[in-house]
């Protein structure tokens, strides 16, 4: 059995990193003779040092052997591994680390964890489209999304559910699901995301993040404080919102916990630029800066 | 300032070269603008111009990056083009902060102390949305600036793809204006347009750090350029930006029936 990859892109030098490389896999050995003599030899050398001799040599992989990604990719779209032509494989960073992901064109875009195989997303490619039809009941979309979340999220009932949005994309109307880690009062940056097709009720998308926490999720500076803090940074702000205490992504795999306030601007006449600033009041020393904005 | 006549005359030249009906392949490939800034508030969206010339070069386009230009830089490629991408400030304009429609791409200008914001407009009823205003942040950071505005969006005719990653770059009606990506699907007939009818953000100060804003662009124009279709790569990359959190979830797909879904081959698209 045979599993066809997509054909190597050539590629022209990137000028800045590019995320994805395409993985090449190791030819298969050949030649049930040599590994015989192989393992002869290798018995020999242990016995004439008179020590155990450990093999660290990965076993050879029988020329017809599925890769992981690809029968794991099968067994989601619940179709034989064979049925995989043209499927292509890479690694892509993601913020909270490498993914291996396989493309099946027209079919399915997935990716899992690099080290623990964790299926971490999977958009279904032909799930994507429905523009005429009535909405699937609210209630209706979120026992699909809970139950797909559930059956692929180790740890799911540890989750709380953050928000659940009606999506009109124009090429298709989703229910998004999202539920997400929590710490005492922080957000946490794990969860998963479902978005659940609202006119056929299928699954069209599953996203999740796992990943270790390197930062306290204790507060020390308290939630009135931060908006005093937001409040100094955004003076001419026309509103603030609540604070909100999170762990936060910075940037090369940096976790911060703060209290996040989203600050809005004055509102421009005419034609104007409308700079929302999301402002990140660090928990632990109260400073505040401008971590994000639109 | 009116540009119309100069781009008709260009426009006239390939428009008598290139047949109707669907996707159509050339002999010399098309070409792709990707367009990013740093803009003087600190919004600094470099690197999303560089996935995108990275996807569609590799795709087999004619592709330029434009970062920190004016707007008029864009405006001579629009003949040979089929792909625009803008990473940025959108203008827009609307009776309240929470109801506004993008009516034009802003461009940061060569230098860090520009005074003037030169934009492509969208919705030509917005072309006398110009001259003096004052753009402010709401840290304080305001600067006294000059608005000028060129058509563009409507020129996309023959356009495969246009993405506008920009707060409101989909989002109707604010004083009865229409959206960049609307225009760019409904009045040019661009084959895919992709927007956002929410503010979408992205890390301050922080360029090509893969989350948010930067982390769209690397993901979505990463997957192109593999060969994923634009709809399958949309929906990874706004779950790599964070989906609801930073904005991205608020997108809208634009796309006509027959038209490309992929970079490749590289095509021009004239609906039948």
């Amino acid at each position: 059995m045979t599993i066809l990859l997509d054909r190597e892109v050539t590629l022209s030098p990137p000028v800045h990193d590019e995320s994805v490389a395409v993985y090449a896999p190791p030819a298969p050995r050949r030649g049930g003779g040599r590994a015989v003599l192989a393992a002869v030899v290798a018995v020999s050398l242990a016995a004439v040092s008179g020590a155990a001799y450990l093999l660290t040599r990965p076993p050879t992989p029988r020329a017809d052997a599925v890769r992981w990604e690809l029968a794991a990719t099968a067994e989601i779209l619940g179709v034989p591994a064979e049925r995989l032509t043209g499927a292509s494989v890479s690694d892509v960073e993601a913020p909270t680390g490498v993914r291996r992901q396989v493309v099946v064109p027209d079919r399915a875009l997935l990716q899992f964890d690099a080290l623990t195989r964790e299926m971490n997303q999977v958009v279904f490619s032909d799930r994507l489209d429905g523009t005429s039809g009535p909405l699937l009941a609210r209630e209706e979309a979120l026992a699909v999304a809970s139950a797909y979340a559930s059956g692929h999220y180790a740890g799911f009932d540890s989750l709380v559910r953050r928000s659940v949005r009606v999506l009109d994309h124009d090429a298709f109307t989703e229910y998004r699901v999202e539920w997400q880690e929590r710490s005492g009062e922080a957000w946490l940056p794990n969860g998963v995301s479902v978005g659940v097709n609202a006119r056929t009720g299928t699954v069209a998308y599953y996203w999740s993040a796992r990943t270790a926490l390197t930062t306290s999720v204790t507060a020390r500076v308290s939630a009135t404080d931060a908006t005093r803090a937001a409040r100094r940074l955004a003076p001419h702000a026309q509103s603030l919102t609540v604070p909100e205490l999170s762990v936060v992504l910075a940037g090369d795999g940096q976790q911060q916990l703060v209290w996040v306030v989203v600050a809005t601007p004055p509102h421009g006449k005419g034609a104007h630029v409308a700079v929302i600033e999301h402002i990140w009041v660090d928990a632990l020393t109260g400073i505040a800066r401008v971590g994000a904005s639109t | 300032m009116n540009t119309r006549p100069l781009l008709v005359l260009l426009l006239a030249g390939t428009a008598l070269a290139v047949p109707t009906g669907g996707a159509v392949a050339q002999e010399v490939p098309p070409g792709a603008t990707c367009v990013d800034a740093n803009f003087f508030d600190g919004l600094d969206t470099r690197h999303a111009a560089t996935y995108c010339y990275n996807a569609t070069l590799a795709r087999g386009w004619v592709a330029q990056r434009l970062t920190n230009t004016e707007a008029t830089d864009a405006l001579p490629n629009l003949p040979r083009d089929a792909i625009f991408y803008h990473a940025g400030h959108a203008l827009v304009v609307g009776p309240t902060s929470n109801d506004v429609t993008a009516i034009a791409s802003a461009f940061a200008g060569p230098t860090s102390t520009s005074t003037t914001y030169t934009g492509l407009l969208g919705d030509p009823q917005a072309a006398t949305l110009q001259g003096p205003t004052q753009v402010c942040s709401s840290s304080g950071a305001c600067r006294d600036v000059t608005m000028v505005n060129y058509p563009h969006v409507t020129e996309m005719t023959k356009f495969n793809l246009a993405v506008f990653q920009s707060c409101e770059s989909a989002r109707d009606g604010a004083f009865g204006y229409t959206s960049l990506a609307t225009v760019a699907s409904q009045t040019a007939l661009v084959g895919t347009a992709i927007g956002f009818v929410t503010p979408v953000a992205w890390i301050r100060n922080a360029p090509g750090n893969n989350v948010a804003g930067d982390a769209f662009a690397r993901r979505f124009w990463g997957d192109l350029r593999n060969g994923t279709d634009y709809r399958t790569a949309l929906v990874a990359a706004v779950n790599a930006a964070g989906g609801s959190t930073y904005g991205y979830s608020g997108y809208r797909y634009l796309h006509r029936s027959g038209a490309p879904e992929r970079l490749s081959p590289p095509s021009y698209y004239i609906p039948a």
